[in-house]
């Protein structure tokens, strides 16, 4: 029975909504676009994480270890060869992989050895054909094994010939079969080759990237003690746990970004609600009335609620499914630009994760009810008699409001004060200031309009008339103030922390690229940084008479305490501290001592996150695999790596390793030297046919990496931008419904002398101040949010710290997106308040 | 009618403050109501007619005094229990009709006895007879806002008395009305109570409504008297 009063309920709000079309949707479509973008970024990251390990775990089988080389670079094949022969370690596998391109598609190349995988690979992963098809591979140049996906995804059938894009060269391949159990690369788009056609291909010749084994307890121990020193056995969680640990913070922040969207969605959501609550109040009140208890009411509101949720959050599921594809290659890209290679790969959805969007959402959806059910819960029988109250109450609450905001900030600053490096609880703080800030929103909003009250001319009747609307409305549009406002807030905040970066990001490659000139070893597709520069160089440089300085280094590793950090043995070309901006140990003396090899430096990044600075010491393995000792002398501003750097002076790596090579060289002309000339001049001392070598200008070093910052924050941008459309659709929902609420209001109005044109100049004028409001009170979150994003989040992210820069472009921006959106979001409501039929909104008063 | 009171209302006070100063809207105010009487409450506009009626069915606290309806004081009941006694025992019948603009009319009607649980069937009965009885059986399935005036207020009497409430509450139940409507509607709002033997309350300024009444009384300055001495009708 109880039911059957709850079925009349519902029926009630189901019709109430019907009524209120515009209400409806735009409700669904805020709750699916702050769930869409949730569950996009959620499905980008994961698939990105998926494409960087599923791959060669299933094609490795049962692989259970890895051999890897320690400076990240290749592993001499010859390892391969003295594994199986002279140590006897049958159950491995040689691995090649590399990115390549079809038809404009991204491929990962995978090269294997077909007789050793038999022995490593279980009869239910087995991913070899029947024997005539994969003995192709061993006996037959450029030959490729493909899944029945690309098969059918590039119209190829077992016998053809395809053209792929590898290291900017183009090469023809032949397929000779499918890939058994495709379905395990249902995520992958990956062709598979034999080793030694990889390294073709790859221009790898006597290289690998890994060797896959499976080895037990003892057998791992016993490789231990044989390897190299250059070389290190890693377990498959370890690899598997490398990219997680490094994209961990840039995940991190996307995540947040999209809680952010889930946030105004959840604005978005109660101002709905509440809307809708106070659309119903004499609804209410009779329910009351007639016996509906407040519990009652309070429960019709929430199961609303719930529908709302599932049909949003459905609706989520498949916008962010969308989303997500294109969210996936802003995120591939930053990990390829910033991290490491991955292949774009294709979307990884597991329906763990679209539970978990879908739950998110309901639980988000209902929070953001439990306000205005408790409102509705509250309304008494004998409001009934009564004409709104609202505005009284609603001012009474603002006080109230007021303070709780306060202690909602001064919380969020405790938070960060007692977790002082733990990143959830930054953002954690980050989120609770936000609704601080949102809380304390009603004061200045009514602040502000009692001021423009003050200040406008006499004569304005009509402004007068506007803001005094405003000033009776509060209570309605206060939300859609708050809820654009947050959303614009993000828009200043991630700027100023965008532009803050920049800035920082071009000062210090001002300081690190003190050389004109640098000349680096390269890959063979000339793309990337690698090997070592043969000997001759040196001498012949310093037979230049343009050069006024030479400065070398070279691209390592170095293991301390069973973790491996990137080392840059650099000898400096001249005796100051120039190409370094010292934060910590910035004297003469300790400059010396780096010279004398006395002390390292370390990079921000690295001091950060293992806590370290001046004057600690290092425990490091040299390739002897003798443990010494390095002490830290300064620590330097570096923002080449999130995981951090340290820099050895050459002198002290070469007292304890036997390395004499060099990877990069740095040369600074004397005084109105010709740049493009000497380059000419050095790329004629590079004989072809030999070791590929880039020479590049400072600037073009600089514009790269400036180049590499915008991309990385391409979805940053994105993101802000699917706020700010969550954010206007509930604007625009927001004063539609408050518009069209008050149409009989109007309709007085026009009866009574208003013309259309005058109407619509009154509601536009009210529109205006709406967004300036929101402009306005988004700046000073907006600038929290930023001092917030670069002085906590992004050091407790990466270690980096940087100096704020507050850019007046920014803020005008927010104030003008802010009025256009408010402006737009009004722009049918007004057409259809100004032809509205007066007589009927006349006799409906 | 009986001569045991149904309703006792003893010694009620209420007041509201405003700029911080006390207006009193009832003071000190007592009176009886026996079962199946049809009492009209007289008074001008803003003397405290819809207060009393408020405090009469406990949907406003009164601030002192007490009332007493079929021997449950109402004034110390607590929610939910205010709620689920009023759904029981008291209907309302407004000016402006309050029917709930999402239910049809059939569905307005039967909201009561939903909520009083009974059974489907006998809903149905219930609520067929009712139409029939108000004559707006050919519109059952109209929303409030297809009705006339006189049907709504029509509606609104149904919904009121449909769960045979002891008492039923009506707030100037024709001012909204013509006035031939309004006898219409009257007629058949007294006859159903009288029926029904249900305790009937209505405020009103109509001289027609307060010559049906079995006892009229008056509210003035927030006292009530007995007015029927000083009627002329």
């Amino acid at each position: 029975m109880v039911a059957a009063s709850l079925l009349t309920q519902l029926k009630t709000s189901l019709r109430f909504f019907v009524k209120h079309p515009w209400q409806l949707w735009l409700t669904l479509l805020s709750i699916a676009l702050g769930s869409a973008v949730m569950i996009a970024v959620d499905i980008a990251n994961q698939s990105a994480r998926q494409s960087f390990s599923d791959a060669v775990d299933h094609i490795s089988g049962q692989a259970t270890h890895y051999l890897i080389a320690r400076n990240h670079q290749a592993l001499d094949d010859t390892l391969y060869t003295r594994l199986r022969v002279d140590w006897g370690f049958q159950q491995s596998m040689p691995v090649i992989e590399e990115n390549l391109v079809i038809h404009g598609i991204e491929y990962q190349l995978i090269g294997i050895d077909p007789l050793a995988m038999i022995s490593i690979e279980t009869q239910q992963s087995s991913v070899l054909p029947r024997e005539q098809n994969w003995v192709r591979l061993l006996t037959e140049p450029k030959t490729v094994l493909i899944t029945e996906q690309t098969a059918w995804q590039l119209q190829l059938n077992e016998q053809s010939t395809l053209k792929a894009m590898i290291n900017q060269r183009t090469q023809t391949l032949q397929v000779v079969g499918f890939i058994n159990n495709s379905a395990l690369f249902s995520q992958q788009q990956i062709l598979l080759a034999d080793i030694a056609t990889a390294q073709e291909l790859t221009g790898m010749i006597g290289t690998l990237d890994r060797i896959a084994l499976v080895l037990n307890t003892q057998q791992a121990d016993r490789l231990a003690s044989l390897i190299p020193e250059n070389v290190q056995l890693i377990t498959s969680s370890q690899r598997s746990n490398t990219l997680e640990q490094m994209t961990a913070a840039f995940r991190i922040n996307l995540t947040a970004m999209s809680l952010l969207a889930m946030l105004v969605g959840c604005f978005l959501v109660y101002n709905t609600m509440m809307f809708s609550v106070l659309q119903r109040r004499q609804q209410f009140a009779i329910q009351r009335m007639l016996g509906f208890t407040g519990l009652q009411i309070f429960w019709q509101m929430l199961i609303e609620a719930l529908l709302f949720a599932v049909i949003g959050g459905i609706s989520g599921i498949v916008l962010g499914i969308v989303l997500s594809k294109s969210l996936l290659q802003l995120v591939a890209r930053t990990i390829n630009d910033v991290y490491a290679e991955i292949t774009t790969g294709l979307l990884h959805i597991e329906p763990l994760l679209l539970v978990k969007g879908i739950g998110l959402t309901l639980v988000a959806v209902v929070l953001a009810t439990l306000g205005p059910a408790l409102e509705a819960a509250r309304i008494a029988p004998a409001t009934v008699h009564r004409k709104s109250q609202l505005e009284q109450s609603s001012q009474r609450l603002t006080p109230y409001l007021s303070v709780t905001g306060v202690i909602c900030m001064i919380f969020a600053l405790t938070t960060l004060y007692l977790f002082p490096r733990q990143l959830i609880a930054a953002f954690a703080a980050l989120f609770i200031l936000v609704i601080g800030y949102s809380l304390i929103m009603p004061l200045l909003i009514q602040s502000l309009v009692n001021l423009c009250s003050r200040f406008l001319p006499a004569s304005s009747s009509l402004s007068k008339m506007a803001l005094r609307g405003l000033q009776r409305s509060l209570s309605r549009t206060n939300l859609a103030i708050i809820a654009l406002a947050v959303a614009v807030s993000a828009t200043v905040g991630v700027g100023i922390m965008t532009t803050s970066f920049r800035s920082s990001l071009a000062d210090w490659l001002g300081i690190t690229l003190q050389n004109d000139l640098y000349i680096s070893s390269s890959s063979p597709d000339g793309t990337r940084v690698e090997g070592s520069l043969e000997s001759f160089w040196l001498p012949a440089l310093e037979d230049m008479p343009e050069i006024q300085a030479i400065s070398h280094s070279k691209a390592s590793h170095l293991q301390i305490n069973n973790q491996s950090i990137a080392l840059l043995i650099l000898q400096p070309g001249h005796q100051r501290s120039r190409g370094f901006h010292l934060l910590q140990g910035n004297s003469n003396r300790q400059w010396l001592r780096y010279l004398n090899g006395e002390v390292v430096l370390i990079s921000e990044p690295y001091a950060y996150h293992q806590q370290l600075g001046v004057g600690d010491a290092l425990e490091a393995i040299t390739s002897e695999g003798k443990p010494i000792t390095l002490e830290v002398g300064a620590v330097f501003q570096d923002y080449s790596s999130s995981q951090g750097m340290i820099v050895m002076h050459r002198s002290l790596y070469e007292q304890h390793w036997q390395d004499r090579s060099i990877s990069s060289i740095g040369l600074l002309l004397k005084e109105g030297a010709d740049a493009n000339q000497l380059k000419q001049q050095i790329q004629q001392l590079a004989t072809p046919g030999q070791q590929a070598v880039r020479i590049r200008y400072n600037k073009e070093i600089r514009e790269q990496s400036l180049a590499i910052f915008d991309r990385t924050f391409a979805i940053t941008d994105v993101l802000r931008l699917l706020v700010i459309l969550v954010a206007f659709v509930g604007v625009f929902s927001a004063l539609m419904v408050l518009l069209l609420e008050k149409q009989r209001e109007y309709a007085v109005l026009r009866a009574t002398g208003l013309t259309p044109v005058q109407l619509a100049q009154l509601l536009l004028i009210q529109t205006a101040i709406t967004g300036l409001l929101a402009g306005v009170l988004a700046l000073p979150l907006g600038w929290l949010m930023s001092e917030l994003l670069i002085h906590v989040i992004n050091q407790r992210s990466f270690g980096w710290s940087m100096n704020s820069v507050l850019p007046v472009s920014i803020l005008a921006q927010a104030v003008v997106l802010s009025i256009c959106a408010a402006l737009l979001a009004a722009l049918f409501p007004i057409k259809r308040l100004t032809t509205m039929s007066l007589s009927k909104n006349l006799r409906d008063l | 009618m009986s001569d045991t009171p149904l309703l006792t209302a003893t010694d009620l006070g209420y007041a509201y403050q405003e700029a911080g100063q006390s207006h009193t809207v009832i003071d000190h105010a007592s009176l009886e109501l026996a079962k199946g009487e049809l009492v009209a409450l007289l008074g001008a506009s803003g003397s405290g007619k819809s207060t009393l009626l408020n405090l009469l069915a406990g949907i406003d606290q009164a601030d002192s005094g007490s009332v007493v309806i079929a021997g449950h004081n109402i004034s110390t009941l607590q929610e939910p229990d205010l709620t689920l006694f009023r759904r029981q025992h008291i209907g309302f019948i407004y000016q402006l009709f309050k029917l709930i603009p999402t239910l049809t009319v059939f569905e307005n009607i039967a909201l009561p006895l939903e909520l009083c649980q009974i059974g489907t069937a006998q809903r149905l009965q219930q609520v067929s007879d009712w139409l029939h009885q108000i004559g707006l059986q050919n519109r059952q399935h109209a929303f409030p806002d297809q009705l006339s005036g006189g049907e709504q207020q029509r509606v609104a009497i149904a919904r009121a008395l449909i769960h045979q409430p002891m008492l039923v509450l009506a707030d100037e139940p024709t001012g909204n009305l013509d006035a031939e409507t309004g006898l219409h509607v009257l007629d058949l709002l007294t006859n159903l109570a009288e029926q029904h033997q249900q305790t009937l309350v209505i405020v009103t300024h109509s001289e027609t409504v307060a010559r049906r009444a079995h006892r009229v009384l008056e509210i003035h300055n927030g006292k009530l008297h007995s007015a029927s001495s000083q009627l002329a009708w």
